[in-house]
């Protein structure tokens, strides 16, 4: 339950509910790892069990946050729950990545 | 059956576009045409093609459709509109009226007879303008000569036809944007759209983000998104809308049909804020473009991007790829511009609205009401006695005042349209009747009610129409008498003392005394030998029974109910006058009433009736002094005033109110029909403002009373029909069968009496 959110230079790994309730949490994250002048913001969401509009906006503010920063974006690992959200709202071009392709 | 209320706009703003239309067409058909007259054409069969596709009025998409093309392919050639052109283009345009107004009738189903009048008018039109039809009937295309223009070739004429209208494709076309409290609320938009898919399948689907704000000023908790989403499914429509029915309050849905009209794809663009951008994604999402079609296109300008250095924007390519009909992009394009014109264009806009007129009148109605318990407020605190209660009923008062005056303004338009409109009947009528008429317009800015102007239109129609049946000679009689060829109708319109004039005057033969007084006679309207004046000849036409249609021609005069007219006008408490010099010509004046609702009025009591008098008619009050009548050596029953004589009508012995007439008697001037008469009262009681309430049938044939009022201490006051009692005090005995008053000289009381 809830939601973990790990840090480590330019990866972000999310695990458990994407939602609402890490929606701040999640905006933090993504403001000290820009502030941290990462070469690469990646975000693993291999842990992540559930993802919802918020968590779903907010990883596409994170693109475009990035790419008006010069920062490369990815998105990687996605779980099975992500999967099946991207491809519904026809989006899964974004979770092309080299992980991934691998995984499938 | 329930009308709905978006088709009533719809009807409302056909008709005036339509009214547009006949204005322009009637100028190119004088041979003043130039672009911005195809323009404006062009525009209103677009806009009224466009709406009516809205309402799936498919009868009117397809005929307009034709029309619509034709100006289309005129405007790019740059060929004037010839007086034939604007001939047959009137007769599609009354046409497009027709379809409009079986549609306002309710009558939705396809009337077969219309259908082919229209296919007929549409033949005309196409061989006329030298176009190929559209292709909306096939077998006009081998008569038509094409020497004006290059013939269109026959697959984009047929895609026009058959699918040009429609877009391809089986999808359901949802558009959603969602609140930024939905989120807060609780609501999962994904939810949604998850729900979908069980009755259905998303053929596509794009995220609208454009509404995404930057990092810093990202509300991770609010929503952002909208999506627009291809759905397939053998569900109906409010199926799709249940989807939705937890967020109904906190989302914008549109959804169309499958197969839905390109115009509807146009209105759905138009409507949504902010994707200006995602354009592409858009018009695949509506299934306009298959993703193909798109992806061609991108390709396309990137190629473009890199040979030209600027990407051109993508909407020009899709036409110039002929992937979308040009509409689509236009309506997008237009909101892009939209955008950019910012809010300004916007203030304009929403500067006037369209209002049901029965709100209107209800709110007038309040006012009424207001005004009746502001008076009795008013009278209440006068009789209380507090000086500070009085001061603040008059400080209401006269703020009630203002609000009463700009709520009648509401209603004020100007007789401009309704006369313009005359364009219309005078081409016709003259057409008929083989004559040439000039129509003339003055005063087109003058202002009055829009009941006025709305009831007062077949009046007028029945004027003008027998002004040129009747009044204006043929051409050659007219050379005879050394006028110019062409007739000449005249609508004028002017205020004048409260009322408003309208006058129809043309310069034809004028009305034949004679003629009229031995017809009168037969009829045994007037007494053989009776000396009447000119102007009570010529108030002969408007008897009832005076003539019917077959004698008046006879007569080579008027008449063609002309009593009708009369009635029409009394009934909107106006009056008409007629003049006519042999010759020259003939006026008709209708005088008619600002405003139908309320009344500055002069409230006059006798004994312990009150009566009230339209302000805008007292001219003066002074004191009877009957020494001074008798002085001057006026007959009786008249004083002299100012050096002129002036007929009394005293209240009293009209109504038989009984009593003996105060001490001091007062006279007040009033003014109707363009003549004097002072009315003799007991009592001068002030200004009031009357709310007129009608009077019931009952006493609808009551002489001299306009209506009734409810006075602030609640009693009932009648309000005096003035144009109606100075009349009277004219009437010749031997036409009046009912109180004579002071025009013969004979003292009034022995009339009354006897």
């Amino acid at each position: 339950m809830g939601c973990e959110i790990e840090q480590l230079g330019g990866q972000i790994r999310v695990a458990g509910e994407m939602t609402i309730y890490a929606a701040a949490d999640l905006k933090a994250t993504l403001s000290a790892a820009i502030v941290a002048e990462a070469p690469a913001c990646v975000f693993d969401l291999s842990q992540v069990t559930e993802l919802d509009t918020c968590g779903l906006q907010f990883l596409l503010m994170a693109k475009t946050a990035c790419a008006a920063r010069g920062i490369e974006f990815g998105l990687i690992d996605a779980s099975d729950v992500v999967r099946e959200t991207f491809g519904l709202l026809h989006l899964g071009a974004l979770l092309q990545s080299p992980t991934m392709e691998s995984d499938a | 059956m329930n009308k709905d209320p978006a088709l009533d706009t719809f009807i409302a703003e056909c008709d005036e576009l339509l009214r547009d239309m006949e204005a322009v067409l009637l100028k190119c058909e004088q041979g003043e045409t130039d672009a911005e007259a195809i323009n404006e054409l062009f525009r209103a069969a677009h806009t009224i093609k466009g709406s009516s596709g809205l309402f799936g009025l498919n009868s009117i998409v397809a005929f307009t459709h034709v029309v619509e093309s034709t100006l289309d392919r005129i405007r790019s050639e740059g060929t004037a509109i010839s007086a034939a052109l604007a001939a047959v283009l009137l007769e599609c345009r009354d046409h497009i009226g027709a379809l409009v107004e079986a549609v306002a009738a309710g009558r939705t189903a396809e009337d077969p007879a219309l259908g082919k009048s229209g296919l007929g008018v549409l033949e005309r039109l196409t061989q006329l303008a030298g176009f190929p039809p559209a292709g909306a009937h096939a077998s006009a295309r081998s008569s038509a000569s094409a020497p004006l223009t290059e013939p269109v070739p026959a697959a984009e004429s047929a895609a026009q036809s058959d699918q040009g209208l429609r877009v391809q494709g089986d999808s359901w076309h949802v558009s959603v944007r969602f609140d930024p409290n939905v989120l807060k609320n609780g609501m999962d938009p994904l939810s949604f759209i998850r729900y979908l898919t069980t009755f259905g399948a998303i053929t596509g689907l794009t995220v609208v983000d454009d509404g995404l704000p930057e990092l810093d000023a990202f509300d991770p908790e609010a929503c952002y998104l909208g999506f627009e989403i291809g759905f397939k499914t053998d569900a109906n429509k409010s199926r799709i809308e249940s989807a939705f029915e937890f967020v109904r309050e906190d989302c914008t849905l549109r959804i169309l049909p499958p197969r839905s009209l390109v115009s509807d794809y146009v209105a759905l663009i138009r409507d949504l804020d902010g994707s200006q951008d995602r354009l592409g994604e858009l018009l695949v999402n509506c299934g306009t473009l298959t993703a193909n079609e798109l992806a061609g296109c991108l390709q396309l300008q990137d190629e473009r991007a890199s040979s030209e250095g600027s990407a051109p924007r993508l909407g020009e390519l899709l036409v110039d790829g002929k992937m979308v009909q040009p509409s689509v992009v236009a309506a997008a394009v237009e909101q892009q511009n939209d955008a950019r014109a910012s809010k300004e264009a916007k203030t304009t806009e929403s500067r006037s609205i369209r209002v049901d007129g029965d709100k209107l009148d209800r709110l007038i109605d309040l006012i009424g009401e207001l005004i009746i318990a502001g008076a009795a407020t008013g009278s209440q605190a006068r009789q209380a006695g507090l000086a500070r209660l009085n001061e603040s009923a008059l400080h209401l008062a006269s703020i009630v005042e203002e609000v009463r005056d700009q709520a009648l303004k509401l209603r004020i338009v100007q007789i401009g349209p309704t006369f313009t409109r005359f364009q219309r009947v005078v081409r016709d009528v003259a057409r008929e009747s083989g004559k040439e008429i000039n129509l003339e317009l003055g005063g087109t800015d003058t202002e009055l009610d829009k009941t006025l102007v709305e009831r007062i239109a077949d009046p007028l129609t029945h004027l003008v129409r027998n002004a040129i049946d009747h009044g204006i000679e043929k051409p050659d009689v007219r050379r005879e008498r050394g006028k110019p060829a062409a007739g000449t109708v005249r609508l004028n319109a002017y205020h004048d003392a409260g009322s408003v004039i309208i006058e129809v005057s043309d310069d034809g033969g004028g009305l034949d005394r004679d003629k009229i007084l031995q017809k009168a006679v037969q009829r045994k309207l007037v007494a053989e030998g009776e000396a009447l004046s000119d102007a009570q000849v010529y108030d002969l036409i408007f008897e009832p029974g005076f003539s019917t249609a077959s004698q008046v021609t006879s007569l080579s005069g008027r008449g063609v109910g002309m009593d009708v007219v009369k009635s029409n006008v009394t009934a909107l408490r106006g009056t008409v006058e007629v003049s006519s010099q042999p010759g020259e010509g003939t006026q008709v004046r209708l005088r008619l009433p600002l405003t139908l609702a309320i009344i500055d009025g002069f409230q006059v009591g006798i004994g312990n009736s009150s009566f009230v008098i339209p302000l805008d008619l007292v001219e003066e009050c002074v004191e009877l002094n009957l020494d001074a009548e008798q002085d001057t050596g006026a007959p009786a029953g008249h004083i002299t005033l100012h050096g002129a004589v002036l007929p009394l009508i005293r209240l009293r012995e009209m109504f038989e109110i009984g009593g003996k007439p105060g001490r001091r008697e007062s006279v007040v001037v009033v003014r109707g029909g363009g003549r004097r008469a002072g009315v003799v009262v007991d009592e001068l009681l002030g200004e009031l403002q009357a709310v007129i309430k009608p009077l019931s049938r009952l006493f609808r044939q009551l002489q001299g009373v306009a209506g009734s009022t409810i006075l602030g201490n609640g009693r009932v006051a009648l309000i005096l029909d003035v144009p109606g009692l100075v009349e009277r005090g004219r009437t010749l005995s031997g036409r009046a069968h009912d109180v004579r008053t002071a025009s013969r000289s004979m003292p009034i009381e022995s009339q009354v009496n006897g």
